[in-house]
């Protein structure tokens, strides 16, 4: 066993193990803490694929930007205890569903282990950078880039642009949306 | 650094099925949308593997507009959590029904 | 010309039903001499017309193109086509005097006897009219499916007429009685078309006598088709085993009784038969059994006939027995005799019944002879009209029935299959109609009994206003279609007289081979030559003096028991010796359907209401219904409003999905 092999299970470990803890914590809060703790390995797993920018921007943005937002309207809507602690479905419904989805990964292992037969041959490289050839719009000299960000982001200014553009779109909406969903209408309290 | 691509698909669909049980089971409306960040994440994962795997970078581009997309859908659903908190003063999805009418 | 003639000839009486109809629909009491004029027109029309071209065309000499009127084509797919034409030939300018003649005379007659009812006046002409241009249609048409138009025209004006009285459950019935049993002999008569179109192509009587002339058609299906027509006409002609509707139509005003019941819609079967001659002709097997069958059907009414208390249903009795004596003469192929049968039954029949109007109405619509008697010093005229009549009927010589009646006598007697027992049962006939109609004027007009006097009490006690002891004056509209009808009654036979005192063929009858001459030149005595002996003069001199001696047979009898032995009809109730009893309550026919049709139908009715109906089709329904509920229920469970159960049931699809994926890979 080699060392990327022992850092590959220890990082499944921390995410499975984080995973259970979010979806089966009853505290809400410390749900919030094993999401955060599964985005840091989620980003540890990425780097260790070689996807160091990704890596880096699953810090920041998840981490850095969605948790914070889910803690504080755990926060801001101050749940207590007690009334969460009443707050899961009845076992039966759990234990069929538990089944359900148990039956629905195994559809997935058969689908894709199918197309995964051959063992071994089939490796992702981490240390393999990507390159690509990008033209100097200016000199109009031609010139190999390689490292990860550098890559990615000629990608996504050249052939990604549009999307890239959109997305931003999507976001300010997304922005305008929740400033419109919880302002605070003093009429409707009444 | 090599690792085989079986064992990540194999992490991802137990990530992903993980995720499906805690938005199919759990009633806090917070804790879904977890879930949901988490079968989200997973397929990141899957994506990033393999683009790794092609040596393909659009696949890692296209997580990080589902990163985008992520974060407008919690920034939407968490502001619906706090519509719905106001007017049902309650987060359980057991007390709000509208949706029967 | 002629084609303008008669096409206005033909649609003037429904122009007369349409102004009448709307009057009736405008106003409670419409003027009625408005009325009555509109209706008179729309018949007198098309009779100065039908007079004015059998005057001035030489009926019997037209060629063939000269016959056909077409107004139109009136269906075309393809192979089959039908034109709505009129075809003139001596049969139909024939019957179109008889259909107008008598209808313009009941015209008349129907303005005095309607005259009090001033609600229903203008819908009665009405009616009547509809009855002329449907009547009309029949006998005019120059194919089959306008004869069928007609037959269903004079239908549909006989049950409206029959059910004039809307008030009365018992007109009403016995509307629907006739509209049924006339239903049975449609089948049969529509079968038969398709039948004869299957074999000729044609529906057209030119392109049938046409056929006919050139091709010889198997006996064998000649039989059949004509059985079927047959059908038609038992239906229309109240033949045994359907004539149960017209007794029952009696239930109409009386002129409608005389004009569609007696004189013109009831010949329509032996129009029908003379119509398609060379069918009947070529078909001897089924030739026979119609003679049978009127025979029977003679004999058989005319014994219900003897017993009966209601003045009408005498004379109904009488004209399915009269009407018997037709079908016996086409049956053993007198055309000529069954047709001059048809004219002089029209006219002393129709006088007759006309006649017993005169007297219901004079008598404030009673019927039943058992309340009548001697009549003759109030109502004098009608009485001496009414001997004129049943003398005329019931065979006397020197009066038109008696030429016809001896006419078919005779000629049933020469028949070959069994012709004397066709004599026989028109003999019996004979005597019985000269018993029956002499006993209805006895019983109406001479004896003496305190009926009257109980109906002038009755009348004196409940109305006030009465003269002439309770008997009402008939005024002149009434009488003077009687007298001409009587004039026709004694003089109509004598375009029929007898070959043993004329030596010659009689007029009729040679008019009638002329006029419905087919296949090869043959006409209908020629044809139907070999079903015949010839009798020798000394036969044809026994004959007729048999039939006049049964003739006055009867009447002594009658005289005899009414007249001098003064007796009287039981009351309903009473205990009758079983013979009586049986012609009293008409063989029980009626019962005899009810129990052997109506019963096992309502049985069936009963079935399908309450085990098809309620128990299988009302609970599959509801159970359906219930199914579908219980669905609903079981699918609106799903819609718990909860979000997870949602996201469980896309979950599922998605599955699902990955199921049919997986199908896909392995």
């Amino acid at each position: 066993m080699n060392i990327p092999e022992i850092l590959f299970y220890s990082f499944t470990f921390i995410l499975v193990g984080s995973a259970f803890g979010v979806v089966f914590h009853r505290n809400p809060v410390k749900s919030a803490m094993f999401l955060v703790l599964f985005f840091v390995g989620l980003a540890a797993m990425y780097a260790l694929l070689g996807a160091e920018f990704m890596a880096t921007l699953q810090v920041l943005v998840y981490v850095g930007a969605i948790m914070v937002l889910f803690l504080f309207v755990i926060m801001l809507i101050t749940v207590r205890d007690e009334a969460l602690l009443n707050m899961s479905s009845n076992a039966g419904r759990t234990v069929i569903i538990t089944v359900l989805v148990l039956a629905f990964s195994l559809q997935f292992w058969v689908l894709l282990g199918g197309f995964m037969k051959a063992k071994g041959e089939h490796v992702v490289n981490g240390a393999a950078p990507y390159s690509t050839e990008v033209m100097n719009y200016t000199t109009g000299e031609k010139l190999l880039i390689t490292g990860n960000a550098e890559v990615i982001s000629y990608a996504l200014f050249e052939k990604y642009l549009l999307p890239f553009e959109l997305i931003s779109l999507v976001l300010l909406v997304a922005v305008l949306g929740g400033i419109l969903l919880t302002k605070h209408k003093r009429e409707t309290l009444q | 650094m090599e690792i085989e691509i079986i064992r990540i698909i194999f992490l991802t669909v137990v990530l992903f099925s993980i995720g499906i049980l805690g938005v199919l089971t759990r009633r806090n409306i917070i804790v879904m949308i977890m879930s949901v960040e988490i079968m989200l994440n997973s397929v990141n994962l899957l994506f990033i593997a393999f683009s790794r795997y092609f040596q393909d970078l659009n696949g890692e581009v296209m997580v990080l507009f589902v990163m985008a997309i992520a974060a407008a859908e919690a920034a939407v659903g968490l502001a619906i959590v706090i519509a719905l908190h106001r007017n049902y003063h309650s987060i359980d999805i057991m007390d709000i029904k509208a949706l029967k009418e | 010309m002629e084609k303008t003639l008669i096409t206005l000839a033909m649609w003037l009486p429904l122009a007369g039903f349409v102004l009448n109809g709307l009057l009736s629909l405008r106003s409670k009491t419409a003027n009625q001499s408005l009325v009555s004029g509109i209706g008179i027109a729309g018949v007198l029309a098309p009779f100065a017309i039908f007079a004015y071209l059998t005057f001035n065309l030489d009926i019997l000499h037209l060629t063939e193109e000269m016959k056909e009127f077409v107004l139109f084509s009136w269906m075309n797919t393809g192979t089959f086509s039908i034109d709505f034409g009129y075809r003139l030939d001596g049969l139909t300018i024939f019957m179109a005097w008889i259909v107008t003649g008598i209808g313009f005379l009941i015209h008349v007659y129907s303005i005095g006897y309607m005259y009090a009812e001033k609600k229903d006046f203008s819908r009665f002409f009405a009616y009547l009219n509809l009855f002329i241009f449907a009547m009309l249609h029949l006998v005019m048409g120059n194919n089959l499916v306008i004869l069928f138009l007609g037959w269903e025209g004079v239908g549909l004006a006989s049950y409206l007429l029959i059910g004039f009285d809307v008030h009365k459950d018992s007109a009403a019935d016995a509307g629907k009685k006739a509209f049924i049993a006339n239903r049975i002999g449609d089948a049969g008569f529509l079968i038969g078309m398709f039948l004869l179109y299957q074999v000729t192509g044609t529906l057209q009587y030119s392109g049938i006598l046409e056929f006919f002339s050139v091709h010889s058609v198997a006996a064998d299906l000649l039989n059949v088709i004509a059985v079927f027509l047959f059908i038609g006409a038992v239906g229309k002609s109240a033949q045994i085993p359907l004539y149960v509707w017209l007794p029952d139509a009696m239930a109409g005003p009386t002129p409608v009784s005389a004009l569609i019941h007696a004189a013109t819609m009831v010949t329509a079967g032996v129009f029908m038969i003379a119509r398609l001659s060379p069918v009947f002709l070529g078909a001897p097997e089924a030739s026979t059994m119609i003679a049978y069958i009127g025979a029977s059907t003679a004999l058989f009414s005319a014994l219900i006939a003897l017993t009966q208390t209601d003045i009408k249903k005498v004379l109904a009795y009488s004209t399915v027995s009269q009407l018997g004596y037709m079908f016996m003469a086409m049956g053993v192929g007198a055309y000529g005799a069954g047709m001059f049968h048809l004219m002089t039954h029209a006219f002393f029949k129709a006088l007759l019944f006309l006649s017993s109007g005169a007297v219901i109405i004079a008598l404030h619509h009673e019927q039943d002879m058992r309340r009548m008697g001697g009549l003759f010093k109030h109502l004098k005229l009608i009485a001496v009209l009414f001997w004129i009549g049943a003398i005329a009927i019931s065979g006397v010589p020197g009066l038109s029935g008696f030429f016809s009646k001896d006419m078919i006598l005779e000629q049933a007697y020469t028949f070959k299959n069994g012709g004397p027992v066709l004599f026989g049962m028109g003999l019996l006939t004979a005597l019985l109609t000269s018993f029956y109609v002499f006993r209805l004027i006895f019983l109406t007009f001479h004896t003496r009994h305190d009926g009257v006097a109980d109906m002038e009490h009755h009348h004196d006690d409940h109305h006030g206003h009465d003269d002439h002891h309770g008997v009402l004056p008939v005024s002149w509209n009434m009488k003077a279609p009687l007298v001409v009808l009587a004039l026709l009654s004694i003089g109509g036979g004598y375009v029929g007289l007898p070959h043993l005192f004329t030596h010659e063929t009689p007029a009729i009858v040679s008019y009638f081979d002329k006029v419905l001459e087919y296949s090869e030149g043959k006409s209908p005595s020629e044809a139907s030559h070999e079903w015949k002996n010839h009798p020798t003069e000394s036969e044809e001199q026994v004959l007729m003096g048999v039939s006049i001696l049964v003739a006055v047979i009867g009447f002594l009898i009658a005289f005899l028991i009414y007249q001098k032995g003064n007796a009287r009809p039981q009351p309903d109730g009473a205990a009758r010796p079983f013979y009586q009893a049986w012609s009293y309550n008409k063989f029980y026919v009626d019962e005899l359907y009810e129990f052997l049709i109506l019963r096992p139908m309502k049985k069936l009715a009963e079935f399908s209401y309450k085990i098809v109906d309620v128990k299988i089709i009302d609970n599959t329904l509801d159970a359906i219904a219930a199914a579908l509920v219980a669905i609903g229920n079981f699918f609106r469970s799903f819609q718990s409003g909860v979000i997870s159960d949602y996201a469980l049931y896309i979950f599922l699809g998605m599955s699902f999905l990955g199921m049919i994926l997986i199908g896909g890979v392995i």
